[in-house]
């Protein structure tokens, strides 16, 4: 039986509506939970299908004007199954834990609604060939995240956070209807795989410039990286699933997709500059931020900004390899994070934070190694992947055998924090077993990935891919991150840590500049002054301009005032105008005989 | 049996525009001859068949029936005027727009719940006008309802509106009657000029070309103005927001979603009728860029919900105009798909802002806070509202965005990208708003009203009309036939 690839979305549209239509109905729905969740699997397994049935491209027919057809295309290649299968994966991890983190009973359908609209838009785009389902998917994707990280709105700071996540994401979406305007004038198609096939033209440049602000803006990438940090005000669950396999990797993705694009228009440096930039910054803030949540948001953008290096550097698989190990790890931070949040009344400090469950602790460990890069396990042949593309050139290798280590020495400062912190009594009460269940599952597909990605070198290196390098390369990685480990364990674990933390407090120049990326900041806030500055001279004139035109009514007004001094009901006024007047046409008829 | 169906269809069809005239010219009479109490009920009942009869037109002209629905009575034959009425793609898209949200209007009511005689009379009345102008084949009866729509919601803003109504209602007057003589005026002009001496708009689609190129010009400002002051454009957009900070709610969905329209319309038909508009295409879209960034920059200094969105109006119409300006089927009928989709969702965002005033008795975004807590509907509604103007796929707004576009970079390059910018800051100043009145850090204005069900069921309708548009454009493209 052939299973059409979008199918894979009809669950979940089925589960939203549902939980959409309990939520209008007002329903504290008990069950919507594990409607939402078989929805998920259901997917998954739909998705599973599609996995192992044959590639293909598959158009459905939207609507065609003047001429030209938009369809919403789909494909079913090597990529788009490799997003779906990481999609659905999590995103079951995640609903699971869900059903433990989100006990709100009067909040539980608009979650789930929008959960589910989410996941719904990232398997779209995981499977999207053109631009029109692309854009469908990537603003739907957009809005749900902002009306997720908003979702606690009566909290302090949520507000703001939702704005600066949509206010950047609007710039990406308004980039990219430019872009797909742009392309669709040049190339007279929507569909990826056209346009890869097609020549470039010099007018490349414009809209590729377009798309690239896009995928910056949804990759918090340099400028537009400040969002993702103030968008971890939402559900743990939600950061869990958007820094892991959706949203931030979109982005990505795009780029991984639409690379010959911009190697054929030398674009490259760009990607380059930006993803250095942007990994130089989120490694340093990283080390400098104490709440649980933005240190790995940080690690976030920097893993991101790895990704952007590796395309920079035409080196595909390399940011494949990273995307798909990062999406394990990522979660699973995030999923003890929240644990350990969650048993210690939502606190966000990283110093009055403790850890006593045996799970999450050793969680935490795999992954913050697995995010350092040790050898067996699986974020190591990400980095290395990225290491031996960079190679050739050597600043960038420095640079990122540099990135190494601090990258090691923030994820175990905030590894080592959390344990030194004396076991208080967790009192949160809370159903564990969910949320156990989801990192558990996600801990287990770090473990099987990391088998599964050294068992493959040897396929991978008949495919002339190779992301594991020589013995050099893991003594080089294994000598960084121990050296990374010991340092902090060092710094963090004895006697220093209070002159580290009255340091930390308050920080010299070069702190400062690199913390919060103070400049990215003013920047934005000199670029709203001067909008303002110009609404308010605008709206000045308007003001102005309105009063003119009373001035024109006015005169209106004096000029009756004036004309009425002729009609003021006296009888001889009247005779003598009219006597002027019957002399004036005398006068005149006389001039013209 | 199937033949009958199929006769009874056929005569629906074919009277249609008597019928969707007739039931709002009989609602004007009921509304007034009865008592008060009634009137919901027949003025429901009038844009409800109307708007029956639109949908059943829609389906009609979908299947494949041709368009060629007219009908004509002489009026005043000696100066060769007829009450000319037809069907075309473009009048049935603005006719389809303007029932749904008379529809609305009526359902919702008046949310303050008094006056509802009054209130249904005006909806019933402008009922006629739009139906009878954007239905109409000739320019004299063109302006005949046009008169008729301004003088209606004159009258919604100068006895149903708010405080200082009459300075407000005086001031749209003013302008719309500077818009009206130079219609008249216009159009006097095109019939004299014209070698046929007619009014009929094919007629004079057909004969314009002869008109001499100064007669051309002077027309085309004298009509040009008109429309763009009803559009509105800068700079004659300043009667707008005053009106609309004094119409009541159900005035101000008819105001900026159908009255607006007209001067769209209006454009369209000229710039079809005057083959000399062509050379003022790049002025004109120069002119529609300038009044966007005017627009979006007064908003951003604006207190008043109701101030924000009538600004907000401001801006969409003038990327209609400047869709209409690109001079190609894309610009065209994106102009026409967004003014569509305007309709519904400006009358649904002054819905909600008309539901906020009624729930909470204030309008200012600095005072407001927490609204969704209290007001979760009207609250998720603005929302998707203001999603939907951005242009959420999906939604009818990005249709038009889409063709719009597409057409405007072949027609100005990569300068044709300019409204984006503006659209752009629009949206950054609607999520200020939503951020600082919706959400809010747990501080809550109370709720002093509340709303009923049935401005609840209207936001409901006009949602599920512009995701059914924007979902299947098909049917409103298929039946352009472009």
């Amino acid at each position: 039986m052939f299973i059409y690839p979008i199918y894979v979305l009809a669950p979940l549209a089925l589960a939203a509506f549902i939980a959409l239509l309990s939520g209008i109905l007002d329903r504290k729905s008990r069950l919507i939970k594990y409607i939402a969740l078989a929805a998920v699997v259901a997917s998954f397994a739909i998705a599973c299908g599609i996995i192992a049935q044959g590639s293909g491209i598959y158009a459905l027919h939207w609507f065609s004007f003047g001429g030209i057809t938009f369809n919403i295309t789909v494909s079913t290649f090597l990529l788009n199954k490799i997003l779906l299968f990481l999609v659905g994966l999590i995103g079951i991890a995640i609903f699971i834990y869900s059903i433990g983190y989100m006990d709100e009973p009067e909040n539980q359908n608009r979650y789930y609604f929008e959960m589910l609209i989410f996941t719904l838009a990232m398997m779209l785009f995981a499977i999207s060939a053109n631009f029109i389902s692309l854009f469908i998917a990537w603003e739907l994707l957009g809005i749900t995240s902002y009306l997720l990280i908003g979702f606690w709105y009566a909290k302090a700071k949520v507000s703001e956070a939702a704005r600066a996540a949509i206010t950047t994401i609007l710039i990406g979406d308004i980039s990219m209807l430019a872009a797909i305007v742009l392309f669709f004038n040049l190339y007279h198609t929507f569909n990826f795989y056209t346009l890869l096939g097609m020549a470039a033209s010099p007018l490349a440049v414009f809209p590729l410039t377009f798309l690239l602000i896009a995928v910056f803006t949804k990759s918090a990438q340099f400028p537009f990286s400040n969002w993702l940090q103030l968008a971890m005000e939402g559900p743990t669950p939600v950061s869990a699933f958007l820094h892991s396999s959706t949203m931030v990797k979109a982005g990505v993705f795009l780029l991984i997709l639409l690379l010959p694009l911009f190697v054929q228009s030398h674009m490259l440096w760009i990607l380059l500059a930006v993803g250095l930039i942007t990994v130089v910054f989120g490694a340093m803030n990283a080390l400098s931020e104490n709440h649980i949540k933005k240190i790995l948001a940080y690690s976030t953008i920097e893993d991101l900004g790895l990704m952007i290096v590796a395309l920079g550097l035409n080196a595909v698989y390399a940011a494949l390899a990273l995307f798909i190990v990062q999406a394990f790890y990522k979660a699973l931070l995030f999923l003890s994070s929240g644990y350990v949040m969650k048993a210690n009344h939502d606190r966000e400090d990283i110093h009055r934070i403790s850890v006593n469950s045996r799970l999450v602790s050793f969680s935490m460990l795999a992954a913050a190694l697995s995010l350092a890069g040790l050898f067996p396990l699986s974020g190591f042949f990400g980095k290395t992947a990225i290491g031996i593309a960079a190679r050739p050139d050597l600043l960038v290798y420095v640079v990122l055998l540099g990135i190494d280590v601090l990258s090691t020495l923030y994820i175990f400062r905030w590894f080592f924090v959390l344990k030194k912190n004396k076991k208080e009594s967790m009192t949160a009460r809370f159903s564990k077993f969910p949320m156990k269940l989801g990192i558990g599952i996600v801990l287990a597909l770090l473990i099987i990935s990391s088998f599964a990605m050294y068992f493959a070198v040897n396929y991978m290196s008949s495919l002339r891919i190779n992301y594991i390098g020589n013995i050099n390369d893991i003594a080089i990685e294994t000598v960084l991150i121990l050296a990374g480990i010991a340092a902090t364990w060092l710094f963090y674990r004895k006697k220093q840590i209070k002159a580290l933390l009255a340091r930390e407090k308050n920080p010299n120049i070069a702190g400062k500049i690199l913390y919060n990326n103070v400049f990215v900041w003013s920047a934005y806030l000199i670029v709203a002054e001067i909008i303002a500055a110009i609404a308010k001279a605008v709206f000045y004139f308007d003001i102005a301009f309105n009063k003119f035109t009373y001035i024109l009514g006015r005169l209106a007004l004096l000029t009756g005032d004036a004309l009425r001094a002729f009609e003021n009901g006296e009888v001889n006024a009247y005779i003598a105008v009219f006597a002027a007047g019957l002399v004036f046409l005398i006068i005149f008829f006389i001039i013209k005989l | 049996m199937i033949a009958g169906i199929y006769t009874l269809v056929q005569e629906i069809a074919k009277n249609s525009i008597a019928i969707s005239l007739a039931v709002p010219a009989i609602a004007i009479l009921l509304i007034a001859v009865t008592k008060e109490k009634f009137s919901r009920a027949i003025g429901l009942a009038s844009t409800g068949i109307v708007l029956a009869i639109s949908l059943f037109l829609l389906a009609y002209l979908y299947i494949g029936h041709g368009i060629a629905i007219n009908a004509s009575i002489p009026f005043i034959s000696s100066l060769n005027i007829n009450f000319e009425m037809g069907i075309n793609p473009i009048s049935f898209t603005l006719f389809m727009m303007s029932s749904i949200v008379l529809f609305t209007t009526s359902l919702a009511g008046n949310v303050h719940r008094t006056r509802h005689k009054a209130t249904q009379f005006l909806i019933v009345l402008f009922q006629l006008a739009s139906t009878g102008l954007f239905l109409s084949l000739n320019l004299f009866i063109f302006f005949i309802f046009w008169d008729i729509g301004v003088i209606a919601m004159f009258f919604f803003i100068n006895s149903l509106g708010s405080e200082s109504r009459k300075e407000a209602a005086m001031k749209f007057l003013i302008y719309e009657i500077l818009a009206s003589s130079l219609l008249l005026f216009g159009i006097l002009m095109i019939y004299f000029y014209t070698p046929v001496h007619s009014f009929n708009i094919n007629t004079i689609i057909a004969n314009a070309y002869l008109i001499p190129a100064v007669e051309q010009t002077i027309i085309f400002a004298l009509l040009f103005i008109a429309f763009i002051i009803n559009m509105p454009v800068f700079p004659f957009h300043l009667w707008l927001p005053d009106a609309h900070t004094e119409a009541p709610t159900q005035g101000s969905m008819l105001l900026s979603g159908v009255l607006t329209k007209f001067g769209g319309f209006g454009v369209i038909l000229l710039f079809e009728m005057l083959p000399i508009s062509k050379t003022f295409g790049n002025y004109i879209a120069a002119l529609a860029v300038i009044s966007a960034f005017y627009s979006v920059l007064v908003l951003m200094r604006q207190d008043d919900i109701k101030r924000v969105i009538a600004y907000s109006t401001i801006t969409e119409m003038a990327i209609v105009l400047f869709g209409i300006s690109e001079f190609s089927n894309f610009g065209l009928y994106g102009g026409v798909y967004a003014m569509l989709s305007h309709g519904l969702l400006i009358a649904m965002l002054f819905l909600a802002a008309g539901s906020i005033e009624v729930i909470f008795n204030t309008r200012n975004i600095h005072i407001l806070k927490g609204i969704v807590k209290n007001a979760r509907i009207v609250a998720y509604s603005m929302l998707a509202g203001i999603f939907i103007m951005l242009g959420l796929p999906l939604s009818s707004a990005f249709i038009a965005d889409l063709l719009i576009f597409i057409g405007a970079i072949s027609a100005f390059g990569v300068a044709g990208l300019a409204p984006l910018l503006a659209l752009l800051l629009v949206g950054a100043f609607l999520y200020f708003i939503i951020s600082k009145s919706f959400m809010s850090t747990g501080r809550y204005t109370r709720a002093i009203g509340s709303i009923g069900i049935e401005q609840k069921l209207a936001f409901a309708v006009l949602l599920i009309f512009i995701f059914i548009f924007g979902t299947f454009p098909f049917i409103m493209l298929g039946i352009f036939k472009i």
